[in-house]
């Protein structure tokens, strides 16, 4: 009976279909989530592992007339981590967290045949000088970070530890504000105009889904 | 059985075509003209002009130099009849280190504005091969051959140029659209 009779047959098609939609909306709804949930990592070695992978998008380097530089995005938990210390209470990672996640930090490398600017670029005394001067006070005016539609976004400060000849690169800490309202496009700008050595401006483009969903540490 | 193998197959189809397509575009030969973009980039225009104020600046500086130590060695050969000979002798001496002190000066000027020729050259090089290694990846081609007009490609169908919509969007970005 229920086989011959045509409103059956229409039903049972309706519901088929209804039924092959939501799998389908399902389906693209974890793969959705499942693209766009930050990663939780165990430990800040695996989470440094995973950052430092190119293809993981918050990595980047270039090499440019035999100099070499690379642009980290560091997530807020590594900040958090290296605070936090042993005393890692639910309110104190919290406490943290809020305080990091309202600034983005970069970390930027800058290096010559593996070696230091300063071991490796000046030519005498006086630009050895004027390159210090450069490094230690002076990037504000050569670093930028702005938006697709050149908003500038003004540094809040930046961190050059001098090593001596110790370490294999230049590296500086950066620090910007996140403000949401920069945020919206698809990438934004890190560029680092001629430091005297021939290379032209330099220019890194960050993606910003990256950051906005950068990984975390599983800190409890 | 019969009902899975139609849709099956138009599947299957679909897939191959995709695949073909794909490989085909990825093994495409296709260039720019780097010269063309070098001269079609609005940031060329930009930086060459800041270039060209900066040299301007620094050679006046040295024209300036000139004229005083021109106009100072005529005073001289003007007057010269009516100094004595120790007087010549000093007023020899001292226009000649002037000559050389300008001369030192000329040099470093010549090589502050070559510096600066090569620091912002530099820079619109770096945005091009940015961009270009970008949208190959973006477009999946393996290669992109760069074409400087001096024989290194020599013949190439219009399809193979890129160009035009590289350079396009080059611009674009550039002025953050």
């Amino acid at each position: 009976m229920k086989g011959n009779n045509p409103f059956y047959f229409i039903i049972k098609c309706q519901t088929q279909f209804i039924e092959a939609n939501l799998r389908f909306l399902l389906f693209v709804a974890i793969v959705f989530f499942s693209s766009c949930s930050s990663k939780s990592f165990d430990t800040k070695e695996e989470l440094w592992t995973y950052l430092k992978d190119a293809d993981n998008g918050y990595f980047q380097q270039k090499n440019i007339n035999g100099y070499d530089f690379s642009l980290l995005y560091k997530p807020t938990d590594l900040l958090v981590e290296q605070e936090l210390g042993k005393n890692k209470t639910k309110e104190k990672i919290k406490e943290l967290r809020e305080k990091y996640e309202q600034y983005m930090y970069f970390t930027l490398s800058m290096s010559r045949n593996n070696k230091e600017l300063l071991s490796s670029t000046p030519k005498n005394r006086q630009e050895f000088g004027a390159m210090v001067n450069q490094l230690a006070f002076g990037m504000r005016e050569k670093v930028h970070l702005y938006t697709q539609k050149k908003d500038t976004l003004e540094m809040l400060d930046y961190n050059y530890p001098r090593m001596y000849g110790m370490s294999q690169s230049t590296t500086m800490l950066f620090v910007y504000p996140r403000d949401k309202k920069y945020l919206k496009e698809e990438y934004i700008n890190f560029t680092i105009q001629d430091l005297g050595i021939y290379t032209g401006e330099v220019k890194f483009k960050i993606d910003l889904n990256k950051i906005k969903s950068e990984p975390n540490i599983k800190l409890y | 059985m019969k009902k899975i193998t139609l849709p099956l197959s138009i599947v299957a189809i679909i897939v191959a075509s995709l695949s073909i397509y794909l490989s085909q575009k990825s093994s495409e030969l296709v260039y720019v003209d780097v010269n063309k973009l070098l001269e079609g980039y609005k940031r060329t225009k930009i930086v060459r002009g800041e270039f060209e104020v900066k040299a301007k600046t620094l050679k006046s500086n040295v024209d300036s130099l000139v004229t005083g130590w021109q106009k100072e060695l005529k005073d001289y050969e003007k007057n010269r009849s009516k100094y004595s000979k120790k007087e010549l002798e000093l007023k020899q001496e001292l226009l000649g280190n002037k000559q050389q002190q300008i001369n030192n000066y000329q040099q470093a000027i010549q090589n502050q504005v070559q510096e600066e020729d090569k620091k912002a050259t530099q820079t619109v090089i770096n945005d091009i091969n940015d961009y270009v290694k970008a949208y190959g990846k973006k477009k999946g081609y393996k290669i992109i051959f760069g074409a400087s007009g001096s024989g290194n490609i020599m013949y190439a169908g219009e399809t193979s140029d890129l160009t035009e919509i590289v350079l396009e969007g080059l611009n674009k970005e550039f002025e953050g659209k």
